[in-house]
This record gives structure tokens, sequence and C-alpha cells, in this order.
């Protein structure tokens, strides 16, 4: 269980992470590598350094030739389900369809960190629920009013909001 | 590292309600049929 201090922590991160999304449509850096990179260490420290391999492959396949990299990401992916604990099966496939959508252009590559980190961080496929719905909506609105691109971060800050609210 | 590199924080309108619906259907057919789906998972990479 995560303490309510850390949750607080994260959200003000999000928030940040927001400001910047909406300023001027990127995320630097800080924002997201640090915490994704501080998410790793801690989750090899806890023992699931399974999915921390996972991360670290998905990493390095995104610096592999376009015919290689989803052949290594799928490979490492079923070869570390067969090593990992059951409950962790929903998270695994989770990140691999993050990576997935990042690697077919559809999502920013600082959402995909983002929401890597969140995912590591809870360890609950429940998460990402939320966190589609408020995008959705917020896709439903942006399309109605014939705007092309909306900010991914105000669905993931609302939606992780409403995730610590409801759990 | 391209993937930590790429600092771009945004989705075209469509992307999101595709994502939307995806997860959710994703979601409830993994509430159905979830000890089935995790079971043929394990089997595929345990063949592998």
């Amino acid at each position: 269980m995560i303490p309510l201090w850390m949750d607080i922590l994260i959200l003000i991160w999000l928030g940040a992470c927001l400001i910047h999304d909406v300023k001027s449509r990127t995320v630097p850096m800080l924002l997201t590598v640090i915490p994704l990179i501080g998410v790793l260490i801690w989750r090899g420290v806890t023992g699931d350094w399974l999915l921390v391999l996972l991360v670290v492959v998905l990493i390095l396949a995104s610096d592999l030739p376009k015919n290689w990299r989803v052949g290594l990401a799928a490979l490492g992916g079923l070869i570390l389900l067969s090593f990992v604990d059951r409950r962790l099966i929903p998270i695994v496939l989770a990140i691999l369809g993050i990576w997935a959508t990042w690697e077919i252009g559809a999502m920013g590559g600082a959402d995909a960190k983002i929401l890597i980190a969140l995912s590591l961080i809870y360890l609950d496929i429940r998460l990402l629920i939320p966190i589609s719905i408020m995008g959705g909506v917020h896709g439903l609105i942006a399309f109605w009013k014939k705007e092309k691109k909306i900010p991914y971060t105000l669905a993931i800050t609302a939606g992780t909001a409403m995730f610590l609210l409801t759990r | 590292m391209n993937f930590l590199t790429d600092n771009h924080a945004i989705e075209s309108t469509e992307v999101a309600l595709i994502i939307a619906v995806v997860v959710l259907v994703a979601y409830g057919a993994y509430q159905i049929l979830g000890s089935n789906i995790a079971a043929a998972v394990m089997d595929i990479a345990g063949k592998i």
C-alpha cells in the first residue's frame, strides 16, 4: 500500500507535468525520466526486478531498427510472462501495450513514460480505467470543439486522482 | 535511448477515444475471462 504522503507527491508531480504539457505540448525529461528511473530502482529493491527488466528491455529495444524492436519487445514480454507472478500479468501486458502505443506513434513519449511509472508504482491495472475514461471524455469534448490534439496528461492526472479517491 | 528522450506529450482526439474503448473492452474481457486468459498466456509462454 502506497502511503498518503506519496499519493500527494505523485499528484503534485502529475500537476507539474500537466502545466508543462498545456504550455508547451512537451514534458521535460526531468519530470519523466527521473521519476521512471526512481520507480525502477524502487521496484528493483522491493524484488519486482522482472518488471524492471521488462522496462529496460523496452527502453533498449526502442533504439533498434524497426523490424527488430517489435520482435524483441514481444519475445521479451512473452519470456517474462512465463516467470512473472500471476498477479502481475495484467501489469506486464499494460506496460507492453503502453510501449506499443508509443511505438506506433499514437502516444507521446512523455505520456508513455508517465503511464509506465504510474503502473509500476501502484501495480494495479484498475488505475488505467479512469485514466482511459477521462481521456475518452476529453477526446469527445475536443472532437466536438473541432480540436485535433489534446494534452493527455490532463486525463492521466484526473484519472489518477479519481483512482486514488475511489480505491 | 529514443524512448527516454521523446518528450512529446500529446495525443490526437481519435487516439484518446480509441484508447478508452480498447482499455474498457480489454478490462471487461479480462474480468469475464481473466483466469482462462492468464492460463493461456502462461501456457504459450511456457512453450517458448
